[in-house]
């Protein structure tokens, strides 16, 4: 109330005229100490800075150890992030009442790291390791360290067209390249299993089964089994394990000793499982995060279907209303988001069934489609979606009508997008790599 | 017959005494003798005693009451008191009889007697009752039946009663019975078990002078007509201020206004009078034109006609239809979600693959062929040719990858696209590699010929458009070029050319397949006819109504053929609904270029050279019941117009997805999602 009266006074001539709004704050984080139950009169055209300065002070006369942060201000459902005044103004806010204000700790906007060239456009991220990995679409795999070094690997034999990729395993010890395994898939109709060893890249396996392109892939995280989707409908799941002979495509051995000696090195594999449930191409696949015999896949059928792979069945269907392009679950919070040919990401909870099917819709991104979405692993709160309309957002969930930060840097569609290790990488169609470094 | 004659007197007898007692009667009550005829004096009874002739009779016959005829044939007539029988008398023979009456000259009065078997003569008074009898008078003889009228009472009047008795008392005495009755009735009524005689209330009647004039029964049928159609006269106009006694002064005439109110016509005056002021009222002098007025009103009423004029209260939106929400009729692409860049110049024709729709054909003015990834717009592969390209068509298999092309320099190329199923691929190469194109025959106009992966056509002319059959063996092609063989038709499993047509109907615009008969619909600038090519003959030529037609299509069961047209028309022909269109739109403000129609939702294309492409709701409906739906749901806008006004040249629907491709002449494909 000191306060408050000392805002009076220094703002004596203006507060005559100026529009007055009544609030109070409040915080359901732990590490926010107690935040009394006063009610400020602020003006109107307070903003951001001036409010996160109302607050400081106001926890520090109470708790004398406090130092000064910086906060985020959650109003209903959206972050402030104009004036009080434009913020009543465009979301016709009750002024009548007391605005209550949901403090949250702030967040540090994600710097821009790295600008990696790519030899064509980017098809997938990944980031493992201390490492990027990309694929393109001319077939190049591409892999950047930290430090925006790029590792020119020796390739044996380059695929065509390549369209995702997914970490089979990475070596135990830090920054190390040697001793990483990873799968491709591409328009080829194959996966290819790629092993990093001695500074080369060496084919390890070839999984042959799909009738048309491979659209996505994921692997699990005792690193045996790996799951794909394809344009043909279908879901393979492969056994990953070398030394499986079940599911190993044998041929006659040939006498010629060159051809003998790099036939033993790379071994033809044939799916375990084939499941066709969906009706259109298979966009994306995730392994569950609480049930390692589940799985989720989502489909230009409008759905999103969770999977027993050791039954080969359907467990759960999510009808959305658009086709689904992306989806990716949390391994903390269980929750799904989404990302369709529309401008909006959605938010479904795949283990809680009551009240409506769409939690959340985000909406921020201008026409075209969302591409990608991929959460934060060390947050539950915060996502990152790229969209066709050359931005990529990041979102907090429980603001749902405006992003925490718009990230710009890309000249064409933004493809894919990966958030791994405090590190945000995107892949565009101008062909570069952009790497962000969040807190 | 003496009983006879003895009866007949008995009756005479009693009938006089009955005469004979009624004067008596009446002379001895009153004492007077009657004035009455005289009465005829019976016979003397002596006479009756002198007679003793029935008794000798009956003597004389003492068989009794038997009949006569028992005894015909038997000698006698009976027995006498001493038993012994009575002989019948002599039958007298004809000639006695004869003799008798010639000379008897009673013979006339003489009767048979059965019973006593002798002759009786009559006498006069028995021969006069019998005449009587005969002749229908009364037997008596000297019966007056017209004796006069005797009174039963006496018309004479008499100073003493006939009775003499006295009244008796109980005349004069009230009834005991009535009183005891009429107690009675009083101490039911007092006691309330009976009630009294009821009071008739009387009603007061109230009159109605007027009722008559209310009424509808005394009003004529004009006046009927009148009262229903009542119109009341036109009101006066109100008095103005130039009409007041004290006018302003800008109504005063001044002296140019009254020259030019004088010199006027009086009909043509726009007042009739001349605007005066006066200051006081008393001033006033009487208006001499107001007889000239009330008689010219009295004219206008008497002489004008009036007229009801009915006036329609018509919403605006009532006139137009009830179309629906465009939100309900979802899905349908909305928003341009990406271009595709690549060609450098027009691009004149997009395809799709089927079943899957992963894969897009181009072809371009550039001379290239392109595929393209619908998913991200990336494209994967070219191909070069010799010239521009004018149209492209996937094949309608999906087993194949056959990409039919149509270029300039008179070429058709059937490529095998190399993208997609690699098992695909191969069997479409091992298809291509058996095409017989050595056994061409000699002097064929078309002509075949393998080049690396892919067949040539040869055209005798420049090819306009080409597309394919269905089942995915046969395709046709149409030429640019005004000509008679301007369509030919290709077997891709013989190599084979054949052109179905010798004469020229009209220069061919388009031909598309049906989808599932053996039928050709072929699009002149003004017409379109539909043949059998089974049977060779021309099944129904319909009349579209557009001056120039550019493109051609038709829903998934043939029954519908969408046309569009240079003059920006729009044309749905149902095909069951005869030969005229069911529907024409002219939503475009610039030619039409192409027309789509989508296999799985009921969404139908238009693109034009005016940059828009319009989205349409179209549903069909098999049954007769339902008519077809066509409503506009959205317009989209894409592309730049080149400056030879170019804008959207070719449009194609998303096999699975109600997602919308467009061609432009910019060099761009567009993809437009909801």
């Amino acid at each position: 109330m000191d306060l408050a009266d000392l805002m009076e006074v220094e703002n004596g001539d203006h507060s005559i005229n100026q529009k007055h709004v009544q609030i109070t704050f409040f915080s359901k984080d732990e590490e926010i100490p107690q935040i009394p139950d006063a009610v400020f009169d602020v003006p109107t055209g307070a903003e951001c800075d001036d409010m996160n300065l109302l607050l400081n002070k106001t926890i520090e006369a109470n708790d004398g150890a406090w130092k000064e942060r910086r906060f985020e201000f959650l109003v209903g459902e959206t972050f402030l992030r104009t004036s009080l005044a434009e913020f009543i103004e465009e979301y016709e806010v009750e002024t009548e009442t007391i605005l209550k204000v949901e403090c949250v700790i702030g967040i540090e906007a994600p710097k821009p790291l790295h600008d990696i060239q790519a030899p064509d456009w980017v098809s997938s991220v990944q980031i493992a390791n201390g490492h990027i990995f990309s694929t393109t679409y001319g077939g190049d795999i591409v892999i950047v360290d930290r430090k925006g070094k790029e590792t020119k690997l020796a390739v044996n034999s380059a695929n065509r067209l390549l369209k995702c990729i997914s970490i089979v395993k990475a070596p135990s010890k830090k920054n190390q390249l040697d001793g990483t395994e990873f799968v491709v898939g591409g328009e080829n109709q194959l996966l290819t299993l790629y092993a990093i060893e001695k500074g080369a890249l060496v084919e390890k396996l070839i999984l042959r089964g799909h009738e048309r392109a491979v659209e996505c892939v994921s692997v699990n995280s005792d690193s045996t089994r790996a799951i794909s989707g394809s344009v043909d409908t279908n879901l393979k799941i492969w056994n990953l394990d070398a030394s499986d002979e079940a599911t190993t495509y044998e041929k006659e051995e040939e006498e010629e000793s060159a051809k003998k000696r790099r036939k033993k090195e790379t071994k033809t594999k044939v799916p375990m499982v084939t499941i066709g449930g969906h009706r259109d191409k298979v966009s994306a696949v995730e392994w569950c995060p609480w049930n390692s015999g589940h799985a989720f896949s989502c489909s230009w059928d409008h759905t999103i279907v969770e999977w027993d792979l050791e039954l080969a069945g359907e467990i759960s269907r999510i009808k959305g209303p658009k086709s689904f392009t992306s989806i990716d679950l949390h391994p903390k919070s269980d929750l799904l988001i989404s990302s369709c040919t529309d401008a909006i990401p959605r938010l479904y909870d795949p283990k809680n069934r009551d009240g409506s099917m769409v939690k959340q819709s985000f909406i921020g991104h201008q026409n075209g489609w969302v591409e990608a979405v991929k959460w934060n692993p060390l947050d539950t709160n915060q996502f990152v979606s790229v969209s066709t309309d050359k931005t990529a957002k990041m979102w907090d969930v429980r603001s749902s009508k405006s992003s925490l930060f718009d990230i710009h840097g890309h000249d064409d569609r933004i493809l894919c997008a990966t958030w791994n290790e405090g590190l945000i990488a995107t892949g565009s169609a101008d062909c570069t790599i952009k790497i962000f470094e969040t807190a | 017959m003496a009983s006879t004659s003895a009866a007949t007197p008995l009756k005479n007898k009693r009938k006089f005494e009955n005469g004979k007692k009624k004067p008596k009667t009446l002379k001895d009550e009153f004492g007077e003798k009657l004035d009455i005829k005289p009465v005829i004096v019976p016979p003397k009874p002596a006479d009756e005693y002198d007679y003793d002739s029935s008794d000798e009779e009956d003597l004389r016959n003492t068989i009794g009451n038997i009949p006569i005829k028992w005894y015909d044939d038997e000698d006698h007539i009976g027995y006498d008191k001493f038993g012994e029988k009575i002989a019948k008398p002599a039958k007298k023979g004809e000639i006695e009889t004869f003799l008798e009456k010639m000379e008897d000259p009673d013979y006339w009065r003489k009767v048979f007697d059965k019973q006593t078997g002798t002759d009786v003569k009559l006498t006069d008074e028995q021969i006069e009752k019998i005449h009587n009898i005969a002749t229908g008078k009364y037997p008596t003889i000297g019966y007056n039946p017209y004796e006069p009228f005797l009174d039963i009472f006496s018309s004479q009047k008499e100073i003493h009663p006939i009775d003499n008795r006295p009244e008796p008392k109980s005349r004069f005495i009230p009834s005991k019975d009535e009183m005891r009755m009429v107690s009675r009735m009083v101490h039911a009524i007092k006691m309330g078990w009976a009630k009294g005689p009821r009071a008739k209330k009387e009603e007061h009647k109230s009159y109605d002078l007027w009722a008559s004039e209310d009424a509808l029964d005394n009003v004529t049928k004009s006046q009927l007509s009148r009262m229903r159609v009542h119109m009341p006269a036109p009101k006066v106009a109100l008095p103005t201020h130039a009409e007041s006694y004290n006018p302003p002064e800008e109504y005063i005439f001044d002296d140019e206004e009254r020259k030019k109110w004088e010199e006027a016509e009086k009909e043509d005056r726009v007042l009739n009078f001349m605007p005066s002021k006066y200051d006081a009222l008393r001033k006033v002098p009487q208006y001499d034109k107001f007889i000239t007025e009330r008689f010219e009103r009295c004219l206008d009423l008497y002489l004008a006609p009036r007229q009801r004029k009915m006036r329609i209260h018509a919403d605006p939106t009532d006139l137009l239809p009830d179309l629906p929400n465009p939100n309900d009729l979802r899905p349908f692409p909305t928003t341009l979600a990406f271009y595709m860049r690549g060609h450098t110049g027009q691009v004149r024709a997009i395809t799709v693959e089927p079943e899957r729709g992963e894969l897009l054909a181009s072809g371009g003015e550039d001379g290239t062929v392109r595929i393209w990834m619908i998913a991200t717009g990336r494209c994967i592969k070219t191909f070069q040719m010799d010239g521009e390209v004018t149209s492209v068509s996937f094949s309608p298999v999906a087993d194949r990858t056959l990409l039919a092309v149509a270029y300039e320099g008179k070429y058709v190329a059937i490529l095998n696209t190399g993208c997609g199923d690699r098992l695909h691929v191969q069997q479409t190469e091992a298809l291509l590699a058996e095409t017989p194109t050595d056994a061409q025959e000699d002097g064929a106009v078309v002509t075949w010929r393998k080049s690396k992966e892919k067949l040539m056509l040869k055209m005798p002319n420049e090819v306009r458009q080409v597309t394919w059959h269905s089942k995915g063996d046969y395709f046709a092609s149409v030429a640019i070029d005004d000509i008679a063989k301007s369509v030919y038709v290709h077997q891709l499993s013989k190599a084979k050319s054949q052109c179905p047509f010798q004469k020229r109907k009209g220069h061919v615009q388009a031909v598309t397949f049906h989808p599932t008969q053996a039928r050709l619909f072929v699009a002149t600038k003004i017409h379109v006819r539909e043949y059998d090519l089974a049977r060779c003959v021309l099944v129904k030529k319909l009349i579209t109504g557009c001056k120039h037609i550019s493109t051609m299509a038709t829903d998934a069961n043939g029954e519908n053929l969408f046309l569009g047209g240079l003059d920006r028309r729009f044309c749905w022909m149902d095909l069951q609904m005869g030969n005229k269109p069911w529907k024409k739109l002219k939503h475009h403000t610039a030619a039409v270029r192409s027309v789509a129609y989508h296999k799985k939702y009921p969404l139908l294309a238009t693109v034009s050279d005016d940059g828009t492409a319009m989205v349409y709701y179209a549903r069909i409906y098999t049954d007769f019941v339902k008519d077809n739906e066509l409503y506009p749901v959205k317009r989209l806008r894409a592309h730049e117009k080149t400056p030879n006004d170019l804008c959207m040249l070719h449009t194609t629907w998303h096999p699975t997805q109600p997602w919308l491709i467009t061609a432009g002449a910019d060099g761009t494909i567009a993809l437009f999602t909801y």
